[in-house]
């Protein structure tokens, strides 16, 4: 397991109880609930990678299975994860940005405090909860 | 008899009363009359920003700020 993921583990798993370490590609999985009347489904499984220059470097996207839909018809805005090692799933670039495009990812030495994994996740529950806006 | 502890903190830039105790990030967002599903963060003092999900247990300090992150997006 990636160092920081390491320290960071205790926390996600007692946040995100189902919470599992796969790898290849390293990766942290887990099940969050959705609202069912935006999603085909009450709760899903996702996938965040960690980047091998983690924590300096925030994670790139996260992934959901192939197959999860809005209610609307509409497909969620991802691509084919096949090409990185993860077939079966989409992708989502899904980046800590401001307005003008720059980072916000803001980590620091504490696994506990700033931007971690759990607050990745945390922005991906808000993303979906807003209809992926 | 027992005397519980109150701490300030401010929840979207209103005051709130807490005992000194641990809560869940749910507990801060139903005492703060926000959505279950809005990402809450704590300030820290060198700026940075903790996400506080549902889930997680935390012990809130007198005068923690917490708020509401928009700060993410596809792309």
């Amino acid at each position: 397991m990636h160092p920081r993921l390491t320290e960071e583990w205790p926390d996600i798993v007692a946040t995100y109880p189902d919470a599992a370490h796969r790898m290849p590609p390293e990766r942290v999985e887990l099940t969050i609930e959705l609202d069912a009347v935006t999603y085909c489904s009450p709760h899903t499984p996702i996938a965040v990678l960690i980047p091998a220059g983690y924590r300096v470097a925030g994670p790139d996207g996260f992934l959901v299975p192939n197959g999860l839909t809005m209610t609307g018809g509409g497909a969620l805005p991802a691509s084919d994860a096949a090409g990185i090692g993860m077939p079966g799933w989409l992708l989502v670039s899904f980046h800590m940005v401001d307005s003008n495009g720059h980072t916000t990812w803001r980590p620091t030495a504490d696994p506990h405090r700033g931007d971690n994994i759990i607050g990745y996740i945390a922005s991906i529950e808000a993303f979906l909860a807003r209809g992926c806006n | 008899m027992t005397i519980s502890t109150m701490i300030e903190v401010t929840i979207e830039g209103g005051p709130f009363a807490l005992e000194d105790r641990e809560y869940t990030g749910a507990e801060l967002r139903l005492i703060a009359g926000l959505p279950e599903k809005v990402k809450l963060v704590r300030e820290e003092e060198d700026g940075s920003e903790t996400a506080v999900p549902p889930g997680q247990h935390i012990r809130p300090k007198p005068g923690d700020n917490f708020f509401v992150a928009v700060r993410f997006r596809r792309g």
